[in-house]
């Protein structure tokens, strides 16, 4: 027998040290590994005496059918050749150990052609919630829905898992692009003082540490005080390997990070990771002053709440990126209209009140246009603006360059990081050097670190170990000659711009070309009748300038067709990734309904149960609505949303629907009715999506009107030029919109709220593919709305047909054939 | 899950179907809900559904897509099955995550014989296997 414990480690760097592989344990349970098809015993844990009385010597090289009792060993085998053990685990155990039975949880997973078994005492005490878990994650599971902001969310977060768990302080922290990490939330005792805001270096996690998170969303030490317990190999050659204990719940952590726990004042610690597009975005990390230890189940229902707070924090990252883009947006198609007015790129940028310094929220901003710079706001003096771009043309830009640290890459740059600390600058020609520029200040700010970021380790004397620093005194540090960084949608932005200022001085090119031309012409005519010569000459000058002229227009619409190009791949990519996450969120939804359904078809006696699972499945589909609202609303900016115009019958539409919805009304006690002339209406539309945006405003309607009626009303108006609209007038008698907040109803994730948001729930999604449905049909929508006394939207589409004869109806429908 | 594949292969009045689906949760349920009338094999990869096929015949295959498998999706196993004219008779059905509007066109026309969005709804499915096991027999 050997000990397949390793030699001690030289730690020389944290990032070398092996972790996966520490040949330890933590001891508050114990470990076996044995041979996936032999099932003989290749490792133990120095502990099996004491945890499972089954001493490790007697035990190592035997069969373990043949040293566990029949019973337990039945449990076990009917799971040893799962796929997965997700489903399996924790099996509950009982074994007898120093003339006691122990209740054990045992989990399972596998490691090359090893099975690994690792059983864990089941608290008898249990003091924190148990039963109540579903109603407890629903709950928290709607509170992360409700939740209208990032950091709102993660405060939301961090409560519930304190509250799960217990834990003294449990924060919510976020990695930076170099891995630094940051404190977002914190929810903690009153006594101990705050993190919150506090950085900590990469160092503090590092990359094996990370990878290791990336694996495994739950990590415990359940006191940092603990001997670490040794697993002893069968034999040499197994003892040769050392285990894999990526996978294990009881791998015993690094001896750099038990000092590090200790000097921060921590016992028991556990983990929790928050995964976002495949990558580590942050921890929600646990910390208490104590032991504290958390059984099987209760890290499962911690890993439940790190998985959906992983996806609402995607949910709304995308959500805010998509609300910025379509702001810039907004203002790239004024800029677009002021240079297209006024047939003058620098004026169309610069001599309204928006401005190209608007479009990327930018201090400053440069035009270098036909050998003529322009300045606007705060920017360094014209000198050093005209260095940049001498500067700028050697580093032969064809798009775009971008920097939130000029200084760094341009020395002269140290002088002017009060008015560009940052650059953004898109190249309109290369070849003449022509360049809009945008400039940002220095951002001046201090980060608060969780101690000397400098001295995160130090080396001891020896030289061969290092340890963590010894304080975590807060560190401020102030940061210089850096600006706010670019934001992708605005470097995004930025290019679009690029593109529509070639587009017109392509256009402006064509026409001061025309009259060059007819010039050019007069004077060969005149001079025809003095010089043939001279003509044939004169001629052959033009006909050079007129190649070398289409040499030039073909190099800028290559340039132009390149920035299509671009713009279409990222279009490509943004379905891509759209229609990924949506296979991604749908997988583990089918999950959670399909067991639902296997509950429902096998407990179908237990009532109470039943209620359970019956809110589990209103939560797990409302979730799956959410989720097609968001792709609707993403597809249709991304135009992949095909419509069918045909002449399709107002009436009949509206008089459907409002069948329809009767059974609905009926239920909340409200009339719904529908008032029509003796006329029919008929529009050029898309029937199917008409009927889409009708019944969502009824549905709304219904949904917050709480008594009284609803009306429809359909009707014929004239507009002042005469163009006849079917006008489609839902009014209720519902909670109505509040004066501040109606003009953003048609915004995607607005939600009135306060007062009676709790009680009409939903993703806040719907009312903006209302407008952009009625709006792709050529129609409008509007809203009007008093507090109290309820809310009339106004849908209009333009006319194709009005009949008059209602009596005719059935014929002229047959003879249109379009229904 | 072995014990309940034993279970049914002794009944062999039932249809046979294959599920090919890698996610633990979702090939637990599904058996669970079709080997209460089917008898149900499992396959959680390209291999395993491709020595199925053959060991078994089974009468319905319900093809995951996306299995995690960088040679072989769900597609790919549809393609291999139906280069064999004796499987011809084989229903294959698409039961996928891929549920955007487009999808169902798509997969009809890879040649799948009826397309099942998830997340899947037990009457519907079950319906939708009666339906293509009786165009079978006709």
């Amino acid at each position: 027998m050997n000990t397949a414990e390793t030699s001690p480690i030289d730690i020389t760097s944290c990032e070398l040290e092996p972790i996966h592989i520490p040949g330890k344990i933590q001891p508050h349970g114990a470990l076996l590994a044995i041979d996936n098809s032999t099932y003989i015993i290749t490792h133990a844990s120095a502990n099996s005496g004491e945890v499972l009385g089954l001493a490790a010597e007697d035990i190592l090289q035997k069969r373990l059918p043949d040293v566990l009792p029949e019973e337990q060993w039945a449990g076990i085998q009917k799971w040893l050749h799962a796929e997965d053990f997700s489903i399996a685990n924790p099996l509950k155990i009982k074994l007898e150990a120093n003339g006691k039975i122990r209740n054990l949880d045992l989990i399972l997973h596998r490691t090359k052609n090893l099975l690994v078994l690792e059983f864990e005492e089941y608290p008898e005490q249990d003091n924190v919630l148990y039963g109540d878990f579903y109603r407890f994650l629903n709950l928290a599971v709607s509170k992360f829905q409700q939740s209208r902001t990032l950091p709102e969310l993660y405060e939301i977060a961090s409560e519930q898992v304190r509250q799960l768990t217990g834990f003294d302080r449990v924060m919510i922290y976020r990695f930076d692009e170099d891995w630094n990490g940051s404190v977002v939330a914190e929810a903690k005792s009153d006594e101990i003082e705050p993190y919150m805001d506090l950085h900590f270096p990469a160092s503090d996690i590092p990359k094996q540490a990370r990878e290791l998170y990336e694996k495994n969303w739950i990590r415990l030490i359940s006191t940092a005080d603990y001997q670490p317990v040794s697993i002893l190999a069968a034999d040499e050659q197994i003892a040769s390997t050392p285990l894999d204990l990526t996978y294990s719940v009881l791998r015993s952590v690094s001896p750099v990070h038990i000092e590090y726990l200790k000097n921060m004042g921590v016992n028991a610690s556990m983990s929790i990771s928050i995964i976002y597009e495949g990558k580590l975005w942050g921890l929600i990390s646990c910390h208490h002053h104590s032991p504290r230890f958390l059984h099987f189940d209760l890290r499962n229902a911690c890993e439940f709440l790190g998985r959906m707070l992983s996806y609402h924090i995607g949910l709304k990252e995308n959500a805010e990126r998509n609300e910025h883009s379509n702001r810039l947006r907004t203002i790239e198609t004024k800029l677009l209209d002021q240079m297209a007015r006024e047939w003058d790129i620098v004026h169309g940028l610069t001599g309204n009140e928006t401005t190209l310094l608007h479009l990327v929220n930018a201090g400053g901003g440069a035009i270098f246009l036909k050998e003529k710079l322009t300045l606007l706001g705060t920017t360094p003096a014209e000198p050093e603006v005209l260095k940049m771009i001498e500067w700028l043309k050697t580093k032969s830009i064809d798009t775009v360059y971008y920097t939130d640290r000029f200084s760094e890459q341009f020395p002269d740059a140290a002088e002017v990081t009060d008015t560009a600390s940052g650059l953004l600058a898109i190249s309109l020609s290369k070849s003449l050097g022509e360049y809009v520029l945008w400039f940002r200040p220095e951002f001046k700010q201090t980060i608060s670190w969780a101690g000397n970021p400098e001295k995160s380790v130090e080396i001891q004397n020896d030289g061969v170990r290092i340890s963590p620093r010894k304080s975590f005194a807060k560190f401020v540090q102030s940061v210089k000659n850096i600006s706010r960084p670019w934001k992708e949608a605005e470097i995004e932005i930025a290019l679009k711009l690029r593109e529509h200022i070639i587009e017109i001085i392509l256009k402006n090119y064509t026409e001061l070309n025309h009259h060059t031309l007819t010039s050019e012409f007069n004077k060969t005519r005149q001079k025809l009748e003095l010089r043939v010569l001279e003509r044939t000459t004169e001629l052959e000058k033009t006909n050079r300038q007129l190649s070398l002229e289409i040499l030039e227009r073909r190099k800028a619409e290559q340039s132009l067709r390149h920035a299509k190009e671009i713009a279409e791949e990222m279009n490509r990519l943004k379905t891509n990734f759209l229609s990924n996450m949506s296979h991604e969120i749908r997988t583990p939804i089918n999950g959670i309904l399909g067991m639902i359904q296997v509950v429902q078809n096998e407990y179908q006696g237990d009532e109470t149960l039943m209620s359970y699972v019956d809110l589990m499945e209103k939560s797990g589909q409302r979730l799956l609505k959410t989720l097609s609202g968001i792709l609707d609303m993403s597809r249709l900016e991304a135009q992949k949303i095909d419509f069918k115009m045909e002449v399709c019958n107002i009436n009949d539409s509206i008089g459907t629907n409002v069948r329809n919805f009767q059974v609905q009304a009926a239920q909340k006690n409200i009339a719904l009715n529908f008032y029509e002339k003796n006329v029919i209406y008929e529009c050029l539309i898309d029937c199917g999506m008409f009927d889409q945006i009708l019944s969502h405003v009824i549905d709304n309607a219904i949904k917050f009107t709480e008594k009284g009626k609803i009306d429809i009303m359909l009707e014929k108006i004239v507009d002042e030029e005469g163009r006849q609209f079917a006008e489609i007038k839902v009014t209720d008698t519902g909670v109505g919109i509040a004066p501040e907040f109606i003009h953003r109803i048609f915004t995607p994730f607005q939600q009135e709220s306060g007062g009676h948001s709790r009680k009409f729930e939903g993703s806040g999604i719907g009312l903006s593919i209302v407008k952009r449905y009625t709006e792709v049909l050529g129609g409008s929508i509007a809203v009007d709305s008093k507090p109290g006394e309820g809310t009339t939207f106004i849908l209009k589409f333009p006319m194709y047909n009005v009949r008059q004869n209602v009596n005719e109806r059935d014929g002229n429908r047959e003879l249109s054939g379009n229904e | 899950m072995s014990e309940m594949e034993t279970e049914n292969s002794a009944e062999t009045n039932k249809a046979g179907v294959l599920l090919v689906e890698d996610d633990p949760v979702t090939s637990f349920f599904m058996k669970k809900i079709l080997s209460r009338h089917y008898d149900v094999q499992h396959a959680s990869n390209s291999t395993e559904a491709l020595s199925l096929v053959e060991e078994k015949t089974p009468h319905v295959i319900l093809m995951d897509i996306n299995l995690g498998e960088e040679s072989l999706d769900g597609v790919g196993i549809l393609k291999e099955i139906r280069k064999e004219k004796k499987y011809d008779p084989v229903k294959i059905l698409a039961v996928t995550s891929y549920a955007l509007d487009e999808d169902r066109e798509r997969f009809l026309k890879e040649g799948f014989d009826a397309y099942i969005p998830k997340p899947v709804k037990q009457e519907p499915l079950l319906k939708e296997i009666e339906c293509v096991l009786n165009t079978e027999r006709s």
